[in-house]
This record gives C-alpha cells, sequence and structure tokens, in this order.
C-alpha cells in the first residue's frame, strides 16, 4: 500500500522499522499542524523551524519506543509542545520577545487579492490577540480550537488536568472575543 | 458581525493556513531527522576485503523491506540478538498477518525473505537459515489490508 493513504499506527509501525519513506509521509502529514502550533508559541520564525526540526528528529529516535498508547498525532504534539517549553525557558533567560511577523504575504496572483488581504488582516488580527495571552491558555485555545484536539489529549500533552484546560480555555476565547471585536 | 463571529472566521482562516516557512522547511526537517541517532548494537558480516561491520538498525531495516510487499502479512517488529563477538545470533520477527492466511506457509516463507536479506547484508555466501535462528511470531491477525 502506499504511504500517502496508510493509516498512522502503520507509518508509525513502518518507520520505527527505518522507512524513511513512511517517516517522510509522517513528516507531510503532521508537519504544517506542528509547525502552525510552533510558530504561534515562539518568538521568532528561526525558533520554531529549530523547535520542528528537534522535535521531529526527536520523533525518528523515539518511533522504536511508540507503543501506541495515545495517538501518533497527539504524540507528536507532545514531543513537539515539550521542545517549545524548552525553547520559552531559554529565551526567557536572554533577549526580549521579538514582535510576530508572520510569515505570510498577500499573493497578488490569487483569483481575489482583496479576499486574501483582509484574510491575512484577519489571521494578523488573531496572532496579534493570540501572543497577549500567556503560553497556558494560548496552547490550550491551538490545540483545541485550531487542532481540534480532546480536553484529555490536551491535558496530556501539557501535562495538567482536564479541568485546568477547560478553565484555561474559557480565559483564552474571552480575550480572543473581546480582542476580535475591538479589531472588528 | 460580533467578536465571536470574528474569532470564529478567524479560527477557520487558521485551521486551513500553512504558513510560508513549513513549506521551505519541508525537506530539511526529513533528511536531518533520519540522520539523528537511533541505539543500536553492531552486528559483524564478512568480507573478502576483511571485517565487515553493520549496525542492528540496518539490518532490521533490510529485514523490513525484505518483508514488504509480503501481501498477506506485515512486520510490526524486528529484534535480533548477537553473540558475545557480535555474530548475529536469533532474528525474531514478528508480524501481523492477514486473516484466512495459512500461518506455517507464512512462517516459512517469512523465513526464507529474511534469511536472504540477513546473507545479503553481512555478506554471508549463503543464506543463513541453518547458522541464524529466524523465529516467526504471529502477533495479530486483521481483515483489514489497509493495516498491513
Amino acid at each position: 500500500m502506499d504511504d500517502e493513504g496508510a493509516p498512522d499506527a502503520v507509518l508509525a509501525r513502518r518507520a520505527a522499522l527505518h522507512d524513511h519513506a513512511a517517516f517522510r509521509a509522517i513528516v507531510d502529514r503532521h508537519g504544517p499542524a506542528l509547525y502552525r502550533y510552533a510558530r504561534r508559541m515562539l518568538d521568532s520564525p528561526a525558533d520554531t523551524e529549530d523547535c520542528v526540526q528537534e522535535a521531529f528528529a526527536a520523533a525518528w529516535t523515539s518511533l522504536p519506543q511508540f507503543e501506541g498508547r495515545s495517538s501518533l498525532r497527539t504524540w507528536l504534539f507532545s514531543i513537539t509542545a515539550h521542545k517549545v517549553r524548552s525553547l520559552q525557558r531559554r529565551r526567557a533567560r536572554g533577549a526580549l520577545p521579538l514582535p510576530f511577523s508572520p510569515d505570510e504575504r498577500v499573493d497578488l496572483r490569487v483569483a481575489d487579492p482583496q479576499r486574501s488581504l483582509e484574510r491575512s488582516d484577519l489571521l494578523g488580527a488573531l496572532h496579534a490577540a493570540l501572543r497577549e495571552l500567556p503560553a497556558g491558555p494560548r496552547s490550550a485555545w491551538l490545540l483545541r480550537e485550531v487542532e481540534g484536539l480532546s480536553y484529555e489529549e490536551i491535558a496530556q500533552i501539557s501535562g495538567t488536568s482536564a479541568s485546568t484546560v477547560r478553565g484555561q480555555l474559557h480565559r483564552a476565547r474571552a480575550h480572543l472575543v473581546k480582542r476580535m471585536e475591538e479589531w472588528r | 458581525m460580533n467578536g465571536e463571529q470574528v474569532l470564529d472566521q478567524a479560527t477557520r482562516a487558521l485551521r486551513q493556513h500553512t504558513d510560508a516557512g513549513w513549506v521551505g522547511l519541508r525537506d530539511d526537517v526529513v533528511a536531518a531527522a533520519v540522520r539523528a541517532f537511533r541505539p543500536a548494537a553492531p552486528v559483524r558480516g564478512s568480507s573478502v576485503d576483511g571485517e565487515l561491520w553493520v549496525t542492528s538498525t540496518v539490518l532490521v531495516a533490510q529485514v523490513r523491506a525484505a518483508l514488504d510487499g509480503l501481501g498477506d502479512a506485515a512486520a510490526l517488529r524486528i529484534t535480533c540478538t548477537t553473540t558475545s563477538d557480535d555474530a548475529l545470533d536469533r532474528l525474531t520477527v514478528e508480524v501481523v498477518a492477514l486473516y484466512g492466511t495459512p500461518l506455517v506457509p507464512l512462517a516459512t516463507r517469512i523465513r526464507a525473505r529474511a534469511a536472504d536479506a540477513v546473507a545479503a547484508t553481512l555478506g554471508l555466501d549463503t543464506p543463513p537459515v541453518a547458522l541464524v535462528q529466524v523465529d516467526v511470531s504471529v502477533q495479530d491477525v486483521t481483515d483489514d489490508p489497509r493495516t498491513l
């Protein structure tokens, strides 16, 4: 079977047995979401790249020990969130945070540049509002609302309880609604 | 639109968003990750020019590749043990088999393929079926070929 359509569990099993093509399929399937999460948790594109590189290297090394107790997606987010926290701790001891500069640019070749511009503005406003949140609520909101993980999965990733996650989501949503209301 | 509706719209946009940074990084991620070290034991082979050593991960990868395309089974885990002087002692292949597959002929095919791969990887003249113990363990059966 081709790797593209294979279930995550099959890809994880193959990659554990040193199948590079299966690992590439895992990276293609989950990389965009892990990058999207890390980018909004970290101050700079360079830190995001380091984080995602390190997370996938750790995943490659640890796949032979992956037993499937959680889904592959949750496991990968756990590794990435751990790398995010390590980088945040390192950066907290160093320089001041940079302002967020979205990577995306408005593509004037798209069919509706005006709509693309509006979408970019909307995302920019959301990014700015997210960055005002502490790391815990920001992470919980991204994992729940953008990546669709359950409270229990987020608690596992964050090393906390589902009730704490619920509180963090409530706080994050209240802040984001207020900010988006002001932006509107 | 109120704040909640704007937030919902922005959330939907973010869900569909792929960062340009990821597009540039993707190939580097794969190349760097597979260079990361996986703990492995040395396994001694033979070569006309002298000693040959491979890591157990290389041996496992070669056996896994040899078992790809069995059609009615797939490797779940492959482990090898070595003697005190690093010669291959025993190879264990754990598989999932398609429901209804006759298991004894399947095990014979797996043993032959695994032995061929070991011989080719370690530079042995003949497949080491008699020299190296290849244990086959059917750990699971499935009626879904997609899970093979």
